[in-house]
């Protein structure tokens, strides 16, 4: 009933474990496709070092795709949320539909991943 | 104080828990009281969209922890007459939740098939979403029309964090239109490339060929 049960079983399977509730409001993150426009439903307050990070906090090499650039996104108040951890990765996570993206999620920055994972390899 | 407030102080004092974001397993440590059931239905009487957002989260806790004749006749009474009003509240938010428990309480609404309808054809993802989650709570016998329009519905979804996508209201229609017959309509894939990744779909043409032929048979 409510909130909970409007989800998908292919969605709630991307869950290693997980509650609904309230989400604390601040920044998070979405790792994505180099180029991608859209904004996808999930999203981490972790926030990954580079593609390499991303790829093992968020289990992305399970879909077949890379993790090349990084969503950068307000969260506002007053959202409650399926949260937990992801299935095949160490990172947490947070499903919000795309229906309420308009009220909630707010892009603030994008950046590459593949920069920050150059500077992490070279990091003296 | 306001009525969340109060919520979220009696939870504090019995439980010791943070009330700063609360999920479900945390209001379920919460004991139902009358003063509980006062307070929720304080919270979903207030105008402020924070306040019902709050009383609707320790509602549905509260409902999976324990058997829903543990709220009285009289809060049920209350939630009949005022889902309707929030049915179009101002914030999607609290209409989507409140949409959710006006098809859990259907019996009470001699307009739940219109209303749903109504927001089956909906624009609004949101509405559109629900309304096909719950289609078997008011279609008709035989009745698979109100689905066929979903055969071209562009919602993609992820399965997680940059997964592949897949037209999941598209994929939902097309099984309840399988169950509805009672004959399997979802059996090839589709795809086509979407935004730097794929997305795929159930292939509708099983189902067209199908209808052609026996459509007169059904609504």
């Amino acid at each position: 009933m409510i909130a909970p049960e409007n989800i998908s079983a292919s969605k709630l399977e991307s869950f290693s474990f997980k509650d609904f509730g309230e989400v604390k409001p601040g920044l998070y993150y979405q790792a994505q496709r180099y180029g991608q426009r859209g904004t996808g439903e999930f999203f981490s307050n972790l926030k990954p070092l580079n593609s390499m990070d991303a790829e093992e906090l968020f289990n992305i090499k399970a879909w077949g795709n890379n993790a090349e650039q990084l969503g950068i996104f307000e969260i506002k108040p007053g959202l409650q949320a399926w949260q937990g951890g992801v299935k095949g990765g160490s990172g947490s996570q947070l499903y919000i539909p795309r229906e309420l993206h308009s009220d909630f999620v707010k892009q603030i920055d994008t950046e590459s991943l593949f920069v920050n994972e150059l500077k992490w390899i070279t990091r003296p | 104080m306001t009525p969340s407030e109060q919520l979220r102080k009696l939870l504090s004092d019995s439980t010791g828990v943070d009330t700063t974001t609360l999920s479900n397993k945390e209001i379920q440590k919460l004991d139902l009281s009358p003063v509980v059931i006062d307070c929720i239905q304080k919270c979903l009487s207030s105008d402020d969209q924070s306040d019902v957002s709050t009383g609707f989260l320790f509602l549905n806790a509260l409902l999976q922890k324990y058997q829903p004749n543990a709220f009285d006749t009289d809060f049920y009474e209350f939630l009949v007459g005022r889902l309707e009003g929030l049915l179009e509240n101002e914030s999607k938010f609290v209409s989507y939740q409140a949409l959710e428990l006006f098809v859990w309480l259907r019996g009470n609404y001699p307009n739940y098939r219109v209303v749903m309808k109504k927001y089956l054809d909906s624009n609004d993802l949101g509405c559109r979403r629900i309304a096909l989650h719950h289609y078997e709570t008011y279609a008709n016998d035989k009745e698979i029309s109100p689905l066929i329009r979903f055969c071209e519905d562009d919602y993609a979804a992820e399965k997680g964090m940059n997964s592949d996508l897949f037209y999941e209201l598209r994929d939902l229609a097309l099984e309840k239109i399988s169950t509805v017959v009672g004959k399997q309509f979802c059996s090839n894939r589709a795809s086509e490339p979407y935004d730097g990744t794929v997305v795929s779909w159930y292939d509708w043409s099983l189902f067209f060929d199908w209808w052609k032929v026996e459509k007169a048979n059904y609504l």
